[in-house]
């Protein structure tokens, strides 16, 4: 290979590195909004204040993944930091 | 809001200050006068079928001509709304197991919110319902009547907030789209038009509630100063909601041009129209 061809190459990977970087914190960021999007509507749930019930059942069919996301988040509460080491690279 | 829209009169007050007796008498006023009334008791502990001494039901029943009287149920639109929600919850959540849907379901039953949302439901009915040019609610307990009437107000304010965390969502989504896929467009969010299609809905229930072209507040109460301090309260709470100016009527007082007074048996159609006949003037200039 080339010297140019590699440098060309390690760019190349270097720029996909960092966007799978950007999509990943990206995507954990948005995952973020989604559970608090969850625990404004479903927070009662957990005895949080939440928005008024009619209001939370209406979206409760369409919101599917912010429902995941919650129950997802009830189900690791013994163990709140996993996620955030598992996002770390800690495990 | 069409112009075929009833006009509303919510009739408020502390326990036996005379909210059915005063929204009857009103319902016969209008209706002696030609218009088409709808009266309804959303108040569980029902007396205006002994006040017109018909037997009521949970839908507007025919009492004069223009004149119908329902006792509305707000069990029952409670009930019918918890099995709507539930039978919604369970198509869209089938992979769930019963037992978490049924824990779900438990909390629900005795949330806040369901019994005045519920009220809600039977309101948006008559209000719809096309068959009156007024519409006069005897309101239950003031507790209850105030939570009813900042639904609407509640609601949008939380959908505002929702709509806000939406739109940041969406950005996130975009990116990560572009970023991924290298496309700009978005997919249809449901989130979003579920939001935005309630917002419509608690912007009209809203826009209703404080037109006061439309809707009157009428606090009523006694010559006693117990019921006077619940109709400033409640004054206070529709003012911070943003509901115009209610109107305090003072009830069973000594003769008085600019009250109703106090008089025995106002019940049965002939007394009734008796004691409107004796009281015009206060009729004329306090129900509009
Ligand atoms: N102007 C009046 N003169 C005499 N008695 C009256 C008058 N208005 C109401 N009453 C009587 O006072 C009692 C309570 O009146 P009413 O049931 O209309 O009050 P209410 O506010 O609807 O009470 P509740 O909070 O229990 O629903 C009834 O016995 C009624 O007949
Ligand atoms: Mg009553």
């Amino acid at each position: 290979m080339s010297l140019f061809a590699g440098i060309k190459k390690f760019f190349k990977g270097l720029d996909q590195q960092h966007r799978r970087k950007a999509v990943e914190d990206l995507e954990w960021e948005m995952h973020e909004l989604q559970h608090i999007f969850g625990l404004l509507t479903l927070g009662y749930m957990v005895g949080l204040p939440s928005a008024p019930l009619p209001v939370a059942w209406e979206l409760l069919p369409d919101m599917p993944q912010e429902f995941a996301i919650m129950l997802a988040r009830l189900n690791t509460a013994q163990n709140p930091l996993s996620e955030q080491f598992s996002r770390l690279d800690v495990s | 809001m069409s112009a075929a829209r009833p006009q509303v009169r919510f009739f408020m007050g502390k326990g036996g200050v005379g909210k059915s007796t005063l929204s009857a008498l009103s319902a016969l006023y209008h209706a002696d006068r030609g218009r088409r009334v709808v009266l309804a008791s959303f108040d569980p502990a029902h007396n205006l079928g002994d006040i017109f001494q018909r037997k009521l039901a949970d839908r507007p029943v025919s009492v004069l001509e223009n004149l119908s009287v329902a006792e509305i149920d707000p069990e029952k639109w409670s009930r019918e709304y918890l099995k709507e929600a539930e039978q919604q919850f369970r198509a869209a959540y089938a992979y769930l197991t019963t037992f978490s849907l049924e824990k779900h379901f438990k909390v629900i039953r005795h949330a806040p919110g369901v019994e005045s949302y519920a009220l809600m439901r039977a309101f948006d009915h008559l209000y719809r319902d096309g068959k009156a040019d007024i519409l006069l609610l005897d309101m239950p307990p003031t507790a209850l009547s105030l939570s009813f009437l900042a639904l609407p107000k509640l609601s949008l304010l939380w959908l505002g907030q929702l709509h806000a965390l939406r739109v940041e969502i969406q950005k996130k989504q975009k990116m990560i789209n572009r970023l991924r896929l290298g496309r700009r467009e978005m997919e249809r969010d449901r989130v979003m038009e579920n939001i935005n299609r309630q917002t419509e809905r608690w912007r009209e229930r809203s826009a209703v509630f404080s037109n006061n072209a439309q809707t009157r507040y009428l606090l009523i109460e006694n010559p006693d100063a117990l019921s006077a301090l619940e109709n400033t309260r409640i004054e206070e709470r529709l003012k911070e909601l943003g509901y115009g100016k209610p109107e305090r009527v003072v009830n069973k007082a000594a003769d008085d041009q600019s009250a109703f007074p106090l008089a025995p048996g106002l019940y049965g159609l002939e007394k009734m129209r008796a004691y409107i006949a004796r009281h015009k003037s206060v009729f004329d200039a306090l129900i509009r």
